[in-house]
């Protein structure tokens, strides 16, 4: 992994700015922690996504899904992707079988069932992943990781400065330290934060 | 794009091999470890220079859209079989317009550096070209050649790439082969970051109602203005910097801010070093694109006028 570009930090500025904004902007003072924790989830999302502009598909799906009232043309379906699937794959599969007299599955086949499995969940992970087809669906998803990616460094930056920040409040946080990218999963729930409440 | 006039197309690939040496000497010359002949560009660059290709950072455009686009575009459409959608200002002769016809004359026709397929078809895909149009994707020895499976081939190819700068991207996936682990490790990276950002929100959900946000615009503040390492006088650059309306709690919170601010960035095991203090720029950030952002207003000549009239609504 190279070292983090020049527009990438330009990306990460955009966010920062796109990201304090709406959140300075909300009213958090009547919203409990879950509701406040949303709150600023969608402002990421959407700050990222407007930060992103329209290089990519994603953000306009990520856009389409953080608002509730869909500005935006939405769904739309690419040509390219617009595939109406006639009969499933059980039929065509057990059409075969009825053709062929051996239902030994090769490996070739179990690949390609695995690799069309993780393509599916793929697609659902990718915001509007699910209009596009294999080589769009990669490229879509290197963009949308190199993003997630410089979202995720600036509000780990964020979050830190603001435990660090000084007040009067008696802040009980122990800042973690910044965890490699695996452990940081287990970690989420020991938000020590909500002791604040 | 790089040919802003439209290639000639000329048979003789002499002009043709001047053109393209400089653009792929380094990647034919690792034609022979490239599985894909027809890659040469994009597989046999080295890692480093395929990434900045596709990450948005090689092109000097300081936008932060995704400017190598075109230059993906342009690779992705040399790849596929499929032609054209892209803009090329060489109307393609009709033979090889679109897929490209299997036969050996016009196979012989389109020659790659010098090399004709005249006397048979036995060398690899290694013709890398230049013209953005359209593909001529050389049929390889025994292998199938009819528009079937050079379309099927091509696609293969190019999902093929796409899946070996995924590798490079993801971190632990260079020894994984195979597509479909390659796909789970991807699956697992998306994962982990999508939960890194809901425990960050959570973190600053659960930090906000004690902190006032207008200290924030100090962060802001030195975001915007100079951001020389961690040089602490920039109390008085928040005049000249783009957020004049904003509060500013002076000049020593702005300095304690900027400092855990930097600080907290430094301990960062992955980060060694703060690539914004790096950043010699003064101006605030292109915002290209964002002309339609959900705020309403344009992000990028905010740093004219204060962002008071503005009321942001977070969208429920």
């Amino acid at each position: 992994m190279g070292a983090p570009s020049s527009s990438t930090k330009a990306f990460k500025q955009g966010f920062l700015r796109s990201f304090l904004l709406s959140l300075r902007s909300c009213r958090n003072g009547a919203m409990g922690l879950q509701e406040r924790k949303r709150a600023v989830r969608s402002s990421a999302d959407i700050a990222m996504a407007t930060t992103r502009g329209s290089g990519a598909m994603w953000p306009q799906a990520l856009l389409a899904a953080a608002s509730s009232s869909s500005s935006l043309p939405w769904p739309r379906r690419l040509p390219a992707a617009a595939t109406v699937k006639t009969t499933t794959r059980r039929k065509n599969m057990a059409r075969r079988r009825c053709l062929q007299r051996r239902t030994t599955t090769s490996s070739g086949e179990i690949a390609r069932r695995l690799v069309r499995k993780r393509t599916k969940v793929l697609r659902g992970m990718v915001p509007g992943g699910e209009l596009l087809d294999g080589a769009s669906l990669l490229r879509e998803a290197m963009d949308y990781v190199v993003h997630l990616r410089a979202q995720v460094a600036v509000l780990r930056r964020v979050s830190n400065a603001m435990q660090h920040r000084p007040s009067s409040h008696h802040m009980t946080v122990a800042v973690a330290p910044p965890v490699p990218l695996k452990t940081e999963t287990t970690g989420k729930a020991q938000a020590s934060d909500g002791n604040q409440e | 794009m790089r040919h802003p006039s439209p290639p000639p197309e000329l048979p003789a690939a002499g002009g043709e091999i001047q053109a393209m040496a400089p653009a792929s000497a380094a990647g034919s010359s690792s034609t022979g470890g490239s599985t894909g002949g027809s890659f040469t560009a994009l597989l046999g660059l080295p890692t480093s220079q395929a990434i900045e290709l596709l990450l948005p950072g090689a092109a000097p455009a300081p936008a932060p859209a995704f400017p190598s686009d075109p230059h993906l575009v342009d690779r992705a459409a040399r790849f596929s079989a499929f032609a054209s959608p892209s803009p090329s200002p060489t109307p393609p002769p009709p033979a090889s317009a679109g897929k490209r016809k299997a036969d050996p004359a016009s196979k012989g026709k389109v020659a790659k550096k010098g090399k004709t397929t005249a006397a048979g078809g036995e060398e690899k895909d290694s013709g890398e070209d230049e013209k953005p149009a359209y593909v001529h994707v050389r049929a390889r020895r025994g292998q199938a050649t009819d528009s079937h499976s050079l379309a099927e081939r091509a696609r293969r190819e190019k999902i093929n790439a796409r899946m070996e700068l995924l590798k490079e991207l993801v971190p632990g996936c260079s020894k994984v082969s195979g597509t479909a682990l390659v796909l789970e490790e991807i699956i697992n990276h998306v994962q982990s970051l999508q939960r890194q950002v809901e425990y960050l929100s959570m973190r600053l959900a659960a930090v906000n109602p004690r902190v006032d946000f207008g200290g924030l615009d100090n962060l802001l503040g030195t975001e915007c203005g100079r951001i020389t390492g961690l040089n602490c006088k920039s109390g008085m650059d928040l005049e000249q910097v783009s957020w004049p309306d904003m509060g500013v709690h002076g000049a020593r919170n702005l300095a304690q801010l900027q400092q855990q601010f930097w600080h907290g960035d430094l301990a960062h095991p992955q980060q060694a070093a703060s690539p914004w203090e790096k950043r010699g720029d003064v101006q605030p950030p292109v915002f290209s694109n964002t002309s339609s952002s959900l705020f309403g207003y344009d992000l990028a000549s905010s740093a004219s006028r204060g962002p008071r009239p503005l009321s942001l609504s977070l969208p429920r």
